[in-house]
């Protein structure tokens, strides 16, 4: 088979190919001929080295789902090209939004910090109760454990009566303290975990 | 040789035969045909997925009053070539660890 006429059968078996894709695939087996024929093959040896029309068509549509064909890229295939593509995809905030992002800042600020204020606010208050809570347990149970020695003292004095109502009520004071001290702990576990939402929230905000 | 494996190599070969110097096809068969099986109709899809992944840039020139293409590697070609040699280092201590234990197996 004589060049031209393996050209034209190829363009013809190649209809399934874009054109542009048709036509770099003529232009490479023209020049593969080409050169072959200037190593010294005939023009039919270099037609027929190129293979039988099978392993031609073959490979022709090798990676043809791959290759998306007219990719004539306006930015060169550089390092500085991929880098610039990257960085740009990064930023995906619009101009006119970080303009007014600016700009309102004297609003959004303030009301951010309003409530950065309140919380801090709701935080002191929510430990000045824990303390005042803690001061009441305490006392309660200084008070009852004191009162069962100075109940003793009044019974050696022979005032069973005063004996009797002082004891009762070291008893209450003591029965007091444990019901607030579960109490205390069960509203510091509540506490705890309001803290560790609220700032988790605050958080995944800045973030 | 395994298909897949095959296809991997002849690119790495394609792109080690333009690595010093720019290559025009018919030149690139003929270098990297001494180590691995290779046609002038093989070599054209490699060029073309190589050209697609951004590996390698193509340019005409004249020559014998004719166009001659020649290809040029680029950094992510050599990239490409220098992730292939990090990766068979692994598979070359790999490949001594297989062979060495079925020699110590014959010897026992």
């Amino acid at each position: 088979m004589k060049k031209a006429e393996f050209l034209a059968v190829l363009y013809e078996k190649t209809v399934f190919l874009p054109q542009y894709e048709r036509e770099k695939l003529i232009e490479y087996y023209t020049e593969m001929i080409d050169e072959a024929m200037e190593e010294g093959y005939s023009e039919e040896d270099a037609v027929a080295r190129l293979g039988t029309w099978d392993e031609i068509m073959e490979q022709v549509s090798a990676n043809r789902t791959k290759t998306t064909p007219p990719a004539p890229e306006i930015i060169p295939p550089t390092e500085a090209g991929i880098g610039q593509k990257k960085t740009r995809r990064k930023n995906n905030l619009p101009v006119w939004a970080v303009l007014l992002l600016i700009l309102t800042s004297p609003i959004w600020a303030s009301i951010m910090f309003g409530i950065l204020i309140v919380l801090f606010v709701l935080v002191i208050v929510g430990v000045a109760l824990l303390i005042t809570l803690f001061a009441v347990v305490a006392s309660l149970a200084i008070v009852g454990v004191v009162s069962i020695p100075a109940s003793l003292i009044v019974l050696f004095t022979g005032n069973s009566i005063s004996f009797a109502v002082i004891l009762g009520a070291a008893l209450v004071c003591i029965g007091l303290a444990i019901l607030c001290e579960i109490l205390f702990s069960f509203c510091a576990g509540l506490f705890g975990t309001l803290i560790r939402v609220l700032f988790s929230g605050f958080g995944r905000i800045f973030h | 040789m395994d298909i897949q494996l095959k296809r991997g190599l002849l690119d790495i070969c394609v792109l080690a035969a333009i690595k010093n110097e720019d290559s025009y096809g018919y030149q690139i068969v003929r270098e990297i045909g001494q180590f691995i099986r290779i046609s002038e109709s093989t070599l054209y899809p490699i060029l073309r997925r190589l050209e697609a992944a951004n590996c390698l840039t193509v340019y005409s020139v004249e020559h014998n009053g004719r166009l001659r293409k020649y290809y040029r590697i680029t950094a992510m070609g050599r990239a490409r070539l220098d992730a292939f040699t990090e990766e068979w280092k692994e598979i070359m201590t790999i490949y001594q660890y297989v062979t060495k234990e079925t020699t110590t197996h014959e010897e026992s």
